[in-house]
This record gives structure tokens, sequence and C-alpha cells, in this order.
């Protein structure tokens, strides 16, 4: 925990042009172009698309900050230090990936303050407590992606090279537009292995209230803890081949 | 003559600072990528007026894409020019400043040019988006003009970049301002009327209205819609040419030039 | 002598939160044609300062400067044809290109025609010793190969005026030394060379004259020769003698700048400085701590006028 904070207080880099524009601006380009398509049809759900917003614009960040947080340090020769200091590599990591989540969640908030306020949707939460709930689990799964996007980045820097190809596939894969279950089968399989398609369903079910919220959470925390302790014992395999052979391009 | 000669400027000039050397990325990234950006605003605009839409949409992207590919490259390849610190050779150099930003600007609008006809071939296999025929010689004429105008445009960001080391925030803020005013996924005539002349002031407004009404998506005359994007594209030219001058003053009074990152 | 650079009460402010900060603060001099001019002062003294306001890529804030006749404010387009540069270090090539196809880079944007440059190329390439490396990629190259091919790219538009911020820093001994003799051989040539460096050896063997500055300001200005005299109050001595109780000797506090370097046991070699030009004085001083093997008046090196005037710096 104490790590968590300090990490947010030291590591969070608000100066960063393209974070800035991801957790400011993006949430409002994007309600701009729902509130001016709104007109083209009346009669649309705008919860959704706030919601959607406040999605695509956490999941690029995450994807820039928590996929880059080890890469970099590779690049500016910290790593070592990182590997030799005493607290374990995964934890560091962990707490990466969970303070960019929890900074994501600025994204969401700012969504939800432009949609009332610039573009007057109506945003009917039935329950806060229970959406709030759903918000701490989204979180969640968005950190174990972040986790395992460091781990794959710093592993192989071809497919790093290919970090800007994923964004918005995974948006769409994930359910953020069309409901997963509407996928052909085999997108619908790959959907249902992301922990983030569950961290979203839940909160979606959440907005409305579905019977299914409860159950969507809880299989989303399954699915994130599977990714979790899989997450732990590669980067513990990790550690050990950095000590052995003093760089990464065993892997 | 200029594209094959081994040695010219423009071919230099891409090895040396472009971002996509491989073949491999250049698949990825100027075919894979433009697709997947279609898709999704096509995905985002059809869940919330329906699948008829999808058509509109994507016309306006593969516009979009063209002119944001240009953009971003364009102002890439002076950050790389910072990162080896051989802008101020350039600078320093007796061929006039605008002279070489004008010469590097080849590369961006060939590689836009790429985007904009692969666009076109991905918009009619996968999204059953077809030419009526007979306008081949229209479309050309188009894509030409929403080039020139957006090269224009663009030498705004490659001149402001001469002063600012890290104009992204800036490049970024402005590609997302045309992805909302520009009429790429829904028309501007649906904004407001202040808005609605802000946006005729931008290029690819008129060039994105007549691409839809040669696909017979909407039904504007094309000619006259042309005819205002090279208007535009003069204009842009125009401060350009004279930011460029202001530009490179107020650099080397702040010492910008020097300033690597 | 023809002036070639005319410098007038030249200033460059920044403006930091705190106030302004004066990078070079009124400072003049002259450079006479196919001079080698050296600007010598520890890092921040205001050198690259300087060199960039010759080279017009800064303006100054205040004061005036004229390069080959020209205001390199409002003339530089004047200027910029006729002079050329090198910053030492790594930066400032293309990686990915070939050593070939930089020059041809930059051949181009000095408008040398299209016929001209191959052979331009080859010459300039053999003068700097690259034309075995020239189609490698320049990422491959050592510090040393960067610098060359520098000094290569800015000789492509035959300037008469050349300035060389730095170029042997970093390079191993064989690197700097061929530097340098490229950097006699264009002054031979009759190139005037604006030189800065922090060899002093480097600058003793090549400038013809030398400016201190520090501070932003020029502290002396002179041939080296002139440098060393202006340091001739200094009695320099070095000696080679048996010291019994070197601590006594390092507690006295009548030697100025004292070096002890042990030879073995007990033998050491000494580098001083003290008030007095007697060397039997002294010599009669000094066998009371021990017995003397070989002591001389030692020359006033470069260095040691550098270090004299630098003295309250930083």
């Amino acid at each position: 925990m104490f790590l968590l904070i300090r990490e947010i207080k030291y590591f969070t880099n608000f100066n960063n042009k393209m974070y800035q524009f991801l957790l400011f601006f993006q949430p409002l380009m994007i309600l701009s172009i729902v509130y001016f398509l709104k007109q083209v049809r009346g009669d649309i759900n705008s919860d959704k698309f706030v919601l959607a917003s406040a999605l695509i614009s956490m999941w690029s960040y995450v994807l820039y900050s928590s996929g880059s947080a080890l890469i970099s340090q590779k690049w500016n020769d910290t790593l070592k230090l990182l590997i030799a200091a005493p607290v374990s590599l995964f934890a560091v990591i962990l707490t990466k990936a969970l303070s960019n989540s929890v900074i994501a969640l600025i994204s969401m908030i700012l969504s939800f303050i432009y949609a009332r306020f610039i573009f007057q949707f109506n945003i009917g939460i039935a329950n806060y407590g229970y959406f709030l709930l759903s918000i701490v689990v989204l979180i969640f799964s968005l950190s174990v992606v972040g986790l395992i996007l460091a781990i794959v980045f710093v592993a192989s820097q071809n497919v790093f090279d290919f970090q800007n190809l994923i964004l918005t596939p995974m948006i769409l894969l994930c359910g953020v537009f069309i409901p997963v279950e509407q996928f052909p089968v085999v997108l619908k399989l790959i959907a249902y292995l992301i922990p983030m398609t569950w961290g979203i369903k839940s909160v979606q079910d959440t907005l409305v209230l579905s019977p299914f919220m409860f159950s969507s959470m809880a299989v989303s925390i399954v699915v994130s803890l599977i990714y979790l302790f899989l997450a732990y014992f590669i980067v513990k395999k990790i550690e050990v081949v950095l000590r052995k052979t003093g760089s990464l391009g065993a892997i | 003559m200029i594209l094959i000669n081994k040695y010219g400027f423009t071919n230099l000039s891409y090895k040396a600072i472009y971002s996509f050397q491989t073949i491999r990325l250049f698949i990825f990234f100027r075919i894979v990528d433009p697709f997947m950006h279609y898709v999704f605003f096509a995905t985002l605009a059809s869940s919330l007026v329906g699948s008829d839409y999808l058509k509109y949409v994507v016309i306006g992207n593969i516009a979009y894409y063209t002119c944001q590919t240009i953009m971003i490259n364009y102002m890439n390849m002076f950050r790389m020019e910072r990162r080896y610190g051989t802008l101020e050779l350039n600078i320093a150099s007796p061929t006039p400043t605008l002279l070489i930003i004008l010469r590097k600007g080849i590369v961006p609008l060939l590689d836009g040019l790429f985007v904009f006809i692969v666009g076109l071939i991905i918009g009619a296999i996968l999204f059953d988006i077809t030419m009526p025929s007979g306008n081949l010689d229209i479309l050309l004429l188009l894509i030409i003009i929403t080039l020139f105008s957006v090269i224009c445009f663009s030498l705004l960001f490659a001149s402001v970049s001469l002063l600012f080391s890290n104009a992204n925030l800036f490049l970024n803020l402005s590609m997302a301002f045309f992805q909302v005013f520009c009429g790429v996924n829904f028309s501007v005539t649906l904004l407001p009327e202040p808005l609605e002349i802000l946006a005729r002031m931008l290029p690819l407004t008129h060039s994105i209205e007549a691409l839809r009404s040669i696909y017979n998506l909407e039904n504007y005359e094309v000619y006259h819609l042309l005819g205002k994007e090279i208007l535009i594209g003069v204009c842009y030219l125009i401060v350009s040419v004279f930011l460029v001058s202001v530009m490179e003053k107020l650099a080397r009074k702040n010492g910008a030039l020097l300033k690597n990152i | 002598m023809e002036k070639i650079i005319e410098v007038k009460g030249l200033s460059r402010a920044y403006k930091l939160k705190t106030g302004l900060k004066y990078a070079l603060d009124d400072i003049s001099f002259d450079v006479k044609k196919g001079e080698v001019f050296g600007l010598l002062g520890p890092n921040g003294a205001g050198k690259t300062t300087t060199i960039k306001i010759l080279t017009t890529l800064l303006l100054p804030t205040a004061g005036e400067a004229r390069v080959l006749g020209y205001d390199v404010v409002s003339e530089s387009h004047m200027i910029r044809n006729r002079i050329n540069f090198v910053y030492g270090g790594e930066r400032g090539v293309y990686g990915r290109l070939t050593a070939k196809e930089y020059m041809h880079y930059f051949c181009t944007l000095y408008k040398i025609k299209n016929k001209d440059q191959a052979a331009l190329i080859k010459d300039l390439l053999n003068l700097v010793k690259l034309q075995d490396a020239e189609n490698q990629k320049i990422h491959t190259y050592s510090k040393g190969m960067i610098q060359r091919l520098h000094i290569a790219r800015c000789l492509i538009n035959d300037p008469e005026l050349l300035f060389l911020d730095e170029p042997t820093i970093g390079l191993d001994p064989i690197g700097a030394k061929l530097l340098r003799d490229i950097v006699r051989d264009l002054s031979s040539k009759g190139i005037t060379i604006i030189l800065t460096t922090h060899y002093m050896q480097e600058a003793d063997e090549l400038c013809d004259r030398i400016a201190f500055i520090k501070g932003g300001k020029i502290s002396l200005i002179g041939d080296p020769d002139f440098i060393k005299q202006s340091c001739n109050h200094l009695n320099l001595y070095e000696a080679t003698m048996s010291i019994y109780d070197i601590e006594k000797l390092k507690e006295n506090n009548s030697f100025n700048k004292l070096e002890i370097e042990v030879i073995k046991e007990p033998y050491y070699s000494l580098n001083f400085e003290v008030n007095e030009n007697d060397l039997e004085k002294v010599s009669a001083y000094l066998s009371t701590f021990g017995d003397i093997l070989k002591i001389s008046k030692r020359n006033i090196s470069l260095e040691d006028a550098y270090i004299y005037h630098m003295k309250d710096v930083g």
C-alpha cells in the first residue's frame, strides 16, 4: 500500500504530453462525436457511450503507461537496479500497474463530468454502491492486463513495436460497443479469455442492475486472479533468467 | 526523377529519419492499423445510429487517416532531427529553411498518398464501398487536392516544431479536433452555426463532403467543394510560409534550435 | 591583416525564474584571416554560446558581431554558405545512413551540383581517412570516426571559416592526434579556424592566438607565449629528492600548489610554486627536508597559466 502511494506520487508523470491527452482530452473528443451523432437519431441510450468513452481512455492510458513501465526502465538501464532491490520485481510491477489503473480513473471521472455538465447527458447510475464495487473490479482487471503487457513488452521488443496496433482492437474485442455475446464463436472465446472483458461487463451490468452483475464481478475477479498467478510465476522466471544471463535477450 | 535518385534528398531523408523502415512495419501500420481505425469508428457510429451509417463513417475516416498519417509523420521527422542533434546542422546550411521543410514534406506526402489509396481499396473490398463508374478522374483530382491542402496545413505544425521541441499535445489535440469538426463521423451541418463556420475553414471538411458525393453518399457539387478546398490549402500555404520565417527568427532568438530531446 | 570576425560588446542573456542570467557578458575580440583562434575556459563559460552566435544559430541580446564582414543577425544568409562548424560528441549524425549517404545529404543542402557530389565526397572522405568505411552505417562508427565524418561534412562548402567546438572530446590519443593533424592541415590551406578545447597542450600546439573566457567574459587574450608570460611572476620548480618526513613537508605552507608523487620510498618527485625565483635559495631551503637529487626551474605551460587564471572559478 505504501509502495502504491509512493508510486502515484513520484512516478506518475503528468507532464507527459501523451498522458495529458489521453486522460483529459480524449474523453472529450469521443463524447463530442457521440453528442453530434445523437442528433442524427435521438433515442440513444447515452449511458453506454459515456461509459465507452471512459473505458477507451482508461484502456489507452493503461496500455501506454503500464505497457512501457518496464521497457522504459530497460532503456534507462535502471532495470538492473530494480532487480537488485530487496523488494521483489513482481511487487514493483504490480504496484506500477495498479497505480496506473487508479490514475486511469481520472478519465472515467472526467468522462462523467464532461457528459453531465458540457453535453447535458443524463447519467442513470441506479445504485452507486454497486457501481463503485464494479469499478474496483474493473480496476483490478485493468491492472492485471497492464501487468501482463509490461511483461510481454519487456520480453520482446518486437511486440512492443506493435503496441499501437492493439489499442483499438482490444476495445472492440472487450465489448465496449458491441456485446461480446453477439460475436462469432472464435472471437467470443478470445474475448472471454481477456480479464478486461469481464471487468467491463461488470460495470455495464451494474449500470442497468442486470441480475448477472454479481456473477460478472465474480468471474472477472477469478479470471484476473488466474492471470495474476500466471504473471507471478513468469516474473519469478524472468528474475532467474536475468540473474543467470544478465540480459533479457534469452526470454 | 527525384524518386529514383539513390542519393536524392527525399530518399535520404526517408532513410535517415522516417519512422517506418521495414516492410513488416509498413504493412502493419499502413494496412492493418488504418483498417482497425476504420472498424473502430464504424463500430462506434453504427452502434449509435445503425449500420446503414457505416459507409458514411468509413469514407470520412479514410480521408481522416490520410491526414493523420501526414501530420504525425511530418512532425515526427523534426522530432527525430532534434533527437539526433541534426536540426541545427540543417538550418545552418545555405538552403533556406522553408525549402528544407518543404522538401522533407515529400516523404509524408507520398506516405499519405499510399494510405489514401489503400484506404479506398480496403473500403471497397471489406466495407463494400464501391464507386459509381466513370468518376475515377474526379477521384484522382480529389486525392491530389486533399493531399495538397493537408500538407499545407501540416506546414504550420512543421514551422511550430522549429520553436517547440515537443509539440505533441498540440498535435494530438488538433487531430482530435479534426476528428470532431471536419465532418469525419457526422455531417458538419449538425454543428452549431459558429462551429460550422470554423469547420469550413479547416482542410479536409470539403474534401470529405466531395468524396462522399463522388461515392453517392451525399449530394453536393463536387467541383465547387474541391475549389474551396484548394483555396483553403493556398491560404494555409501563405500563412505557413510567413510563419516559417517568423518561427526561425524566434527560434534563433530563444535558442530553441539548439534544444535537443 | 584582414579581420574575419569582429565582435563588439556581445552579450547573451537567458531569462530564468530568478532573473536574467548572462551566458555572455559584453565580450569583444577580433579574429584575423588565416588564424587558428582558441577559445578556452571551463564548462559554462560561454564558449559554445559564442560559437552558436557566430554561426548564426543564436541571436545575441546585445552587442554586435560581424563574420566575413556580414552582420550575424541580419545577414545570416550571406554567412552560412561561407562558414561551417563541428560540435564535439556523437550527435549530429544520422545513424541509419552510411557516411557516403550522409555526405550526399549535406551536399544537397549545401547546393553542390549532383554531378560534382561523388568526386567531392570521395576527396573529403579520403582526407579524413574514412574511405574504407564509406558504406558502413554511421551507428557502427567509433567516436573518432564520427568526429572525422563531421570534419568531412564541414568541408563540403569549402568554407573560409571553420568553428570546431571541442572536436577531440572523448577521443583516444590516436584519434585525437589524427584529428589535430587534420586541423593543422586545414589551417595550412588558409582556412581560419575557431577552436575550443579542454586540452591545453592541444591548444598550445594548434592555436596562433588564445582567449581565456570565464563567467561570460574574456579574461585574457593573446598568443600562447604572451599568455604564458602573463604568469612569469610564478616560480615553478620541479625536483626529485628523498624525503624522510613527508608530513612535515606537506604541512609547510611556503609551497603553493605542491604536488607530490612517490617514485619509490623514500624518493619523491615534487612540483611546486614558491615566492622566490632564486634556484639556489629554494634548493637550500628544500634540502632541510631531505637530499635533493635534481632540481630545476620549470617553464610555464599553458596549463599552468590556465589554472592560474581560472583559479577563482567554481
